[in-house]
Protein backbone atom coordinates (compact mmCIF):
# COMPACT_ATOMS: atom_id res chain seq x y z
CA UNK A 1 0.00 0.00 0.00
CA UNK A 2 1.97 3.54 -1.58
CA UNK A 3 1.71 6.55 1.24
CA UNK A 4 -1.00 8.09 -0.78
CA UNK A 5 -3.32 5.05 -0.59
CA UNK A 6 -2.49 4.95 3.17
CA UNK A 7 -3.69 8.79 3.20
CA UNK A 8 -6.84 8.08 1.09
CA UNK A 9 -7.54 5.42 3.63
CA UNK A 10 -6.89 7.34 6.60
CA UNK A 11 -9.20 10.15 5.33
CA UNK A 12 -11.99 7.84 4.31
CA UNK A 13 -11.99 6.82 7.73
CA UNK A 14 -11.95 10.12 9.12
CA UNK A 15 -14.60 11.49 6.98
CA UNK A 16 -16.94 8.00 8.35
CA UNK A 17 -16.02 8.50 12.39
CA UNK A 18 -17.05 12.36 11.75
CA UNK A 19 -20.27 11.32 10.37
CA UNK A 20 -21.10 8.51 12.80
CA UNK A 21 -20.30 11.34 15.64
CA UNK A 22 -22.57 13.36 13.91
CA UNK A 23 -25.46 11.48 13.60
CA UNK A 24 -25.08 10.32 17.27
CA UNK A 25 -25.22 14.08 17.98
CA UNK A 26 -28.47 14.27 16.12
CA UNK A 27 -29.76 11.41 18.07
CA UNK A 28 -29.26 12.76 21.34
CA UNK A 29 -30.45 16.03 19.86
CA UNK A 30 -33.63 14.89 19.03
CA UNK A 31 -34.17 12.65 22.29
CA UNK A 32 -33.09 15.66 23.79
CA UNK A 33 -35.84 17.76 22.67
CA UNK A 34 -38.29 15.21 22.91
CA UNK A 35 -37.34 15.59 26.82
CA UNK A 36 -38.02 19.47 26.73
CA UNK A 37 -40.83 19.54 24.68
CA UNK A 38 -43.12 16.20 26.65
CA UNK A 39 -41.78 18.08 30.03
CA UNK A 40 -43.85 20.78 28.88
CA UNK A 41 -41.65 23.69 28.54
CA UNK B 1 -2.16 12.10 -7.97
CA UNK B 2 -3.56 13.19 -10.92
CA UNK B 3 -4.04 16.57 -12.24
CA UNK B 4 -7.16 18.65 -10.96
CA UNK B 5 -7.07 16.99 -8.37
CA UNK B 6 -9.02 13.29 -9.13
CA UNK B 7 -6.64 10.95 -7.47
CA UNK B 8 -5.77 7.68 -9.44
CA UNK B 9 -5.88 4.44 -7.56
CA UNK B 10 -4.40 0.86 -7.81
CA UNK B 11 -7.41 -1.74 -7.36
CA UNK B 12 -6.31 -3.81 -4.12
CA UNK B 13 -4.98 -7.21 -3.73
CA UNK B 14 -6.80 -9.95 -5.44
CA UNK B 15 -8.18 -7.88 -8.21
CA UNK B 16 -6.71 -7.46 -11.49
CA UNK B 17 -4.18 -4.44 -11.07
CA UNK B 18 -6.02 -1.42 -13.23
CA UNK B 19 -6.36 2.02 -12.63
CA UNK B 20 -9.39 3.15 -11.52
CA UNK B 21 -10.38 7.31 -11.06
CA UNK B 22 -11.56 7.53 -7.84
CA UNK B 23 -13.06 11.06 -6.15
CA UNK B 24 -10.51 12.80 -3.95
CA UNK B 25 -11.42 12.58 -0.26
CA UNK B 26 -11.71 15.67 1.57
CA UNK B 27 -10.80 16.73 4.87
CA UNK B 28 -13.38 17.94 7.00
CA UNK B 29 -11.86 21.59 6.46
CA UNK B 30 -13.05 21.08 3.23
CA UNK B 31 -16.70 20.27 4.67
CA UNK B 32 -16.34 22.84 7.01
CA UNK B 33 -15.12 25.13 4.58
CA UNK B 34 -17.97 24.33 1.83
CA UNK B 35 -20.88 25.88 4.26
CA UNK B 36 -19.49 29.40 4.14
CA UNK B 37 -18.50 29.90 7.86
CA UNK B 38 -18.33 33.53 7.51
CA UNK B 39 -21.71 34.01 6.11
CA UNK B 40 -22.59 31.18 8.49
CA UNK B 41 -21.64 33.94 11.54
CA UNK B 42 -23.77 36.64 10.47
CA UNK B 43 -27.36 34.50 9.59
CA UNK B 44 -26.75 33.34 12.87
CA UNK B 45 -25.86 36.63 14.68
CA UNK B 46 -29.04 38.54 13.31
CA UNK B 47 -30.98 35.38 14.05
CA UNK B 48 -30.24 35.35 17.42
CA UNK B 49 -30.95 38.62 17.90
CA UNK B 50 -34.56 37.66 16.62
CA UNK B 51 -34.71 35.20 18.91
CA UNK B 52 -33.48 36.88 22.06
CA UNK B 53 -35.58 39.96 21.56
CA UNK B 54 -38.90 37.87 20.77
CA UNK B 55 -41.12 38.57 23.86
CA UNK B 56 -41.52 35.23 26.06
CA UNK B 57 -39.55 32.28 26.87
CA UNK B 58 -38.40 29.38 25.77
CA UNK B 59 -36.30 26.41 27.40
CA UNK B 60 -32.81 27.52 26.70
CA UNK B 61 -32.14 23.60 24.88
CA UNK B 62 -34.77 25.17 22.24
CA UNK B 63 -33.35 28.20 21.89
CA UNK B 64 -29.54 26.57 20.74
CA UNK B 65 -31.89 24.77 18.66
CA UNK B 66 -33.23 27.06 16.62
CA UNK B 67 -30.00 28.99 16.24
CA UNK B 68 -28.74 25.42 14.83
CA UNK B 69 -31.39 24.91 12.75
CA UNK B 70 -30.52 28.42 11.58
CA UNK B 71 -27.31 27.99 10.98
CA UNK B 72 -27.38 24.52 9.30
CA UNK B 73 -30.02 26.34 6.84
CA UNK B 74 -27.20 28.86 6.06
CA UNK B 75 -24.91 26.07 5.62
CA UNK B 76 -27.40 24.08 3.74
CA UNK B 77 -27.57 27.42 1.53
CA UNK B 78 -23.89 27.58 0.98
CA UNK B 79 -23.39 23.47 -0.27
CA UNK B 80 -26.08 24.01 -2.89
CA UNK B 81 -24.82 27.53 -4.37
CA UNK B 82 -21.41 25.95 -3.93
CA UNK B 83 -22.39 23.06 -6.03
CA UNK B 84 -23.76 24.91 -8.51
CA UNK B 85 -21.65 28.33 -8.76
CA UNK B 86 -18.70 25.88 -9.35
CA UNK B 87 -18.01 26.88 -12.68
CA UNK B 88 -17.72 30.73 -11.74
CA UNK B 89 -16.17 29.74 -8.83
CA UNK B 90 -13.33 28.86 -10.26
CA UNK B 91 -12.83 31.91 -12.17
CA UNK B 92 -12.63 34.56 -9.43
CA UNK B 93 -9.68 35.06 -7.47
CA UNK B 94 -12.11 35.20 -4.36
CA UNK B 95 -13.49 31.78 -4.41
CA UNK B 96 -11.18 29.83 -7.01
CA UNK B 97 -10.00 27.85 -3.44
CA UNK B 98 -13.29 27.01 -2.27
CA UNK B 99 -13.73 22.98 -1.70
CA UNK B 100 -16.00 23.16 -5.15
CA UNK B 101 -14.19 25.21 -7.10
CA UNK B 102 -10.84 23.07 -6.62
CA UNK B 103 -12.12 20.04 -7.21
CA UNK B 104 -11.91 18.79 -3.40
CA UNK B 105 -15.80 18.38 -3.45
CA UNK B 106 -17.61 16.93 -5.61
CA UNK B 107 -20.91 19.21 -7.15
CA UNK B 108 -22.61 16.10 -6.21
CA UNK B 109 -21.73 16.08 -3.12
CA UNK B 110 -22.05 19.07 -2.12
CA UNK B 111 -25.28 19.32 -3.47
CA UNK B 112 -25.97 15.85 -1.48
CA UNK B 113 -25.02 17.59 1.62
CA UNK B 114 -26.73 20.93 0.69
CA UNK B 115 -30.12 18.74 1.07
CA UNK B 116 -29.41 16.95 3.62
CA UNK B 117 -28.49 19.81 6.20
CA UNK B 118 -31.37 21.73 4.76
CA UNK B 119 -34.01 18.58 5.37
CA UNK B 120 -32.38 18.34 9.04
CA UNK B 121 -32.44 22.02 10.05
CA UNK B 122 -36.26 22.46 8.95
CA UNK B 123 -37.28 18.95 10.49
CA UNK B 124 -35.11 20.57 13.82
CA UNK B 125 -37.25 24.06 13.82
CA UNK B 126 -40.25 22.38 12.75
CA UNK B 127 -40.16 19.45 15.40
CA UNK B 128 -38.36 21.76 18.36
CA UNK B 129 -40.00 24.93 18.26
CA UNK B 130 -42.99 25.25 15.76
CA UNK B 131 -43.85 24.69 12.39
CA UNK B 132 -44.53 29.03 11.28
CA UNK B 133 -40.27 28.94 12.21
CA UNK B 134 -39.80 25.92 9.92
CA UNK B 135 -41.73 27.20 7.14
CA UNK B 136 -40.15 30.48 7.02
CA UNK B 137 -36.53 28.75 7.43
CA UNK B 138 -37.65 26.59 4.39
CA UNK B 139 -38.35 29.30 2.65
CA UNK B 140 -35.69 31.20 3.20
CA UNK B 141 -33.71 28.39 1.95
CA UNK B 142 -35.56 27.80 -1.41
CA UNK B 143 -35.55 31.27 -2.26
CA UNK B 144 -31.91 31.64 -1.26
CA UNK B 145 -31.28 28.61 -4.00
CA UNK B 146 -34.02 28.98 -6.52
CA UNK B 147 -34.76 32.94 -6.99
CA UNK B 148 -31.29 33.87 -5.92
CA UNK B 149 -28.79 31.14 -7.23
CA UNK B 150 -30.66 29.74 -10.10
CA UNK B 151 -32.32 32.85 -11.37
CA UNK B 152 -31.04 35.97 -10.72
CA UNK B 153 -27.56 35.55 -9.58
CA UNK B 154 -26.11 34.82 -13.34
CA UNK B 155 -29.34 37.33 -15.21
CA UNK B 156 -29.29 40.90 -13.93
CA UNK B 157 -27.43 43.40 -11.51
CA UNK B 158 -30.92 43.15 -9.33
CA UNK B 159 -29.61 39.73 -8.16
CA UNK B 160 -28.63 40.77 -4.83
CA UNK B 161 -30.93 43.20 -4.08
CA UNK B 162 -33.95 40.67 -4.66
CA UNK B 163 -32.11 38.47 -3.26
CA UNK B 164 -31.22 40.13 -0.62
CA UNK B 165 -35.05 39.03 1.07
CA UNK B 166 -33.38 35.55 2.07
CA UNK B 167 -30.43 37.17 3.62
CA UNK B 168 -32.76 39.44 5.61
CA UNK B 169 -35.08 36.80 6.96
CA UNK B 170 -33.12 35.11 9.63
CA UNK B 171 -34.37 37.76 12.28
CA UNK B 172 -37.69 37.02 11.43
CA UNK B 173 -37.06 33.33 11.68
CA UNK B 174 -35.62 33.98 14.79
CA UNK B 175 -38.56 35.80 16.56
CA UNK B 176 -40.94 33.26 14.94
CA UNK B 177 -39.45 30.08 16.29
CA UNK B 178 -39.90 32.23 20.09
CA UNK B 179 -43.52 33.41 19.54
CA UNK B 180 -45.11 31.46 16.79
CA UNK B 181 -45.99 34.68 14.96
CA UNK B 182 -44.36 37.48 12.94
CA UNK B 183 -45.15 41.08 14.75
CA UNK B 184 -43.77 44.90 13.44
CA UNK B 185 -40.03 44.65 15.16
CA UNK B 186 -38.69 41.91 13.32
CA UNK B 187 -40.46 43.43 9.97
CA UNK B 188 -38.01 46.11 11.03
CA UNK B 189 -35.13 43.71 11.48
CA UNK B 190 -35.88 42.27 7.85
CA UNK B 191 -36.04 45.62 6.24
CA UNK B 192 -32.72 46.87 8.13
CA UNK B 193 -30.47 43.46 6.61
CA UNK B 194 -32.72 43.85 3.27
CA UNK B 195 -31.88 47.68 2.72
CA UNK B 196 -28.33 46.71 4.06
CA UNK B 197 -26.87 44.28 1.36
CA UNK B 198 -27.18 45.89 -1.51
CA UNK B 199 -23.87 48.77 -0.57
CA UNK B 200 -22.50 45.05 0.82
CA UNK B 201 -22.01 43.63 -1.78
CA UNK B 202 -21.89 46.55 -4.27
CA UNK B 203 -18.69 47.52 -2.70
CA UNK B 204 -17.66 44.48 -2.63
CA UNK B 205 -18.06 44.40 -6.25
CA UNK B 206 -16.66 47.71 -6.92
CA UNK B 207 -13.08 46.09 -6.02
CA UNK B 208 -13.85 42.87 -6.97
CA UNK B 209 -15.14 44.00 -10.69
CA UNK B 210 -12.31 42.09 -12.69
CA UNK B 211 -13.47 39.07 -11.17
CA UNK B 212 -17.14 39.32 -11.75
CA UNK B 213 -16.76 40.62 -15.39
CA UNK B 214 -14.43 37.86 -16.26
CA UNK B 215 -16.78 35.05 -15.09
CA UNK B 216 -19.43 37.21 -16.26
CA UNK B 217 -21.78 37.61 -12.92
CA UNK B 218 -23.62 40.93 -13.80
CA UNK B 219 -22.92 42.94 -11.25
CA UNK B 220 -24.09 46.32 -10.61
CA UNK B 221 -20.25 47.79 -11.28
CA UNK B 222 -20.09 45.57 -14.30
CA UNK B 223 -23.43 46.52 -16.08
CA UNK B 224 -23.70 50.31 -15.00
CA UNK B 225 -20.60 51.22 -14.78
CA UNK B 226 -18.97 52.71 -11.20
CA UNK B 227 -20.03 56.09 -11.47
CA UNK B 228 -23.79 54.85 -10.95
CA UNK B 229 -23.11 52.22 -8.66
CA UNK B 230 -21.83 54.74 -6.55
CA UNK B 231 -24.63 56.67 -6.35
CA UNK B 232 -26.51 53.80 -5.19
CA UNK B 233 -24.49 52.42 -2.74
CA UNK B 234 -24.84 55.89 -1.37
CA UNK B 235 -28.75 55.84 -1.98
CA UNK B 236 -28.69 52.69 0.42
CA UNK B 237 -26.81 53.20 2.64
CA UNK B 238 -28.60 56.61 3.57
CA UNK B 239 -31.83 54.59 3.34
CA UNK B 240 -30.30 51.74 5.58
CA UNK B 241 -29.26 54.65 7.87
CA UNK B 242 -32.60 56.42 8.46
CA UNK B 243 -34.70 52.33 8.46
CA UNK B 244 -32.31 51.67 11.35
CA UNK B 245 -33.78 55.03 13.27
CA UNK B 246 -37.25 52.97 12.92
CA UNK B 247 -37.37 50.72 15.79
CA UNK B 248 -36.83 53.73 18.01
CA UNK B 249 -39.88 55.44 16.00
CA UNK B 250 -42.43 52.51 16.68
CA UNK B 251 -41.09 52.20 20.28
CA UNK B 252 -38.98 48.85 19.80
CA UNK B 253 -36.08 49.78 20.82
CA UNK B 254 -34.84 53.29 23.32
CA UNK B 255 -32.99 55.58 23.67
CA UNK B 256 -29.52 53.81 23.73
CA UNK B 257 -29.71 52.06 20.56
CA UNK B 258 -31.10 55.20 18.66
CA UNK B 259 -27.90 56.42 20.12
CA UNK B 260 -26.28 53.56 18.58
CA UNK B 261 -28.29 53.68 15.21
CA UNK B 262 -27.35 56.83 14.84
CA UNK B 263 -23.60 56.79 14.74
CA UNK B 264 -23.40 53.46 13.13
CA UNK B 265 -25.60 54.83 10.35
CA UNK B 266 -23.58 58.31 10.24
CA UNK B 267 -20.51 56.08 10.08
CA UNK B 268 -21.88 54.03 7.16
CA UNK B 269 -22.98 57.17 5.32
CA UNK B 270 -20.21 58.91 5.65
CA UNK B 271 -17.65 56.27 4.41
CA UNK B 272 -20.71 55.89 1.41
CA UNK B 273 -20.54 59.76 0.91
CA UNK B 274 -16.34 59.32 0.37
CA UNK B 275 -16.47 56.60 -1.93
CA UNK B 276 -19.30 58.78 -3.75
CA UNK B 277 -17.02 61.62 -4.15
CA UNK B 278 -13.40 59.42 -4.34
CA UNK B 279 -14.49 56.30 -6.21
CA UNK B 280 -11.41 54.44 -5.00
CA UNK B 281 -10.99 50.60 -4.35
CA UNK B 282 -9.48 51.02 -1.10
CA UNK B 283 -12.66 53.25 0.24
CA UNK B 284 -14.50 50.49 -1.57
CA UNK B 285 -12.77 48.03 0.69
CA UNK B 286 -13.01 50.38 4.01
CA UNK B 287 -16.88 50.81 2.78
CA UNK B 288 -16.96 46.57 2.71
CA UNK B 289 -15.80 46.56 6.37
CA UNK B 290 -17.96 49.59 7.40
CA UNK B 291 -20.81 47.72 5.94
CA UNK B 292 -20.02 44.58 8.06
CA UNK B 293 -19.52 46.81 11.37
CA UNK B 294 -22.59 48.31 10.85
CA UNK B 295 -24.79 45.52 11.04
CA UNK B 296 -23.09 44.36 14.09
CA UNK B 297 -23.29 47.55 15.99
CA UNK B 298 -26.88 47.92 15.23
CA UNK B 299 -27.98 44.22 16.13
CA UNK B 300 -25.70 44.17 19.15
CA UNK B 301 -27.34 47.61 20.00
CA UNK B 302 -30.76 46.35 19.72
CA UNK B 303 -29.59 43.42 22.09
CA UNK B 304 -28.00 45.62 24.78
CA UNK B 305 -30.92 48.51 25.03
CA UNK B 306 -33.36 45.16 25.13
CA UNK B 307 -30.93 44.08 28.05
CA UNK B 308 -30.71 47.23 29.55
CA UNK B 309 -34.66 47.40 29.85
CA UNK B 310 -34.91 44.06 31.03
CA UNK B 311 -32.75 44.97 34.21
CA UNK B 312 -33.84 48.34 35.15
CA UNK B 313 -37.23 48.79 33.22
CA UNK B 314 -38.50 51.72 31.23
Amino acid sequence: MSLDDREFRRRQRTKNLLLGGLLVALAVLFYLVTLVRLGGN
Amino acid sequence: MAAGGVRTVPRSAGMIATEVAAEPVATPLDYWRLLKPNVMQLVVFTGAVGLYLAPGTIHPLLGFVAVLAIALGAGACAAINNAYDADIDRQMRRTRGRPTATGRIAPAEALGTGIALALIAVMLMGLALNWLAAGLLAFTILFYLVVYTLFLKRRTPQNIVIGGVAGALPPVVGWAAVTGDVGLPPLLLFLIVFLWTPPHFWSLALYRNEDYRRAGVPMLPVVAGRRRTLRYIFAYALAVSLAGLLPVAVGAAGALYGLVALVAGAMFTGVAWRLLRTGRDEVARRGFRVSVLYLFLIFLGLVVDHAVFDAFGS
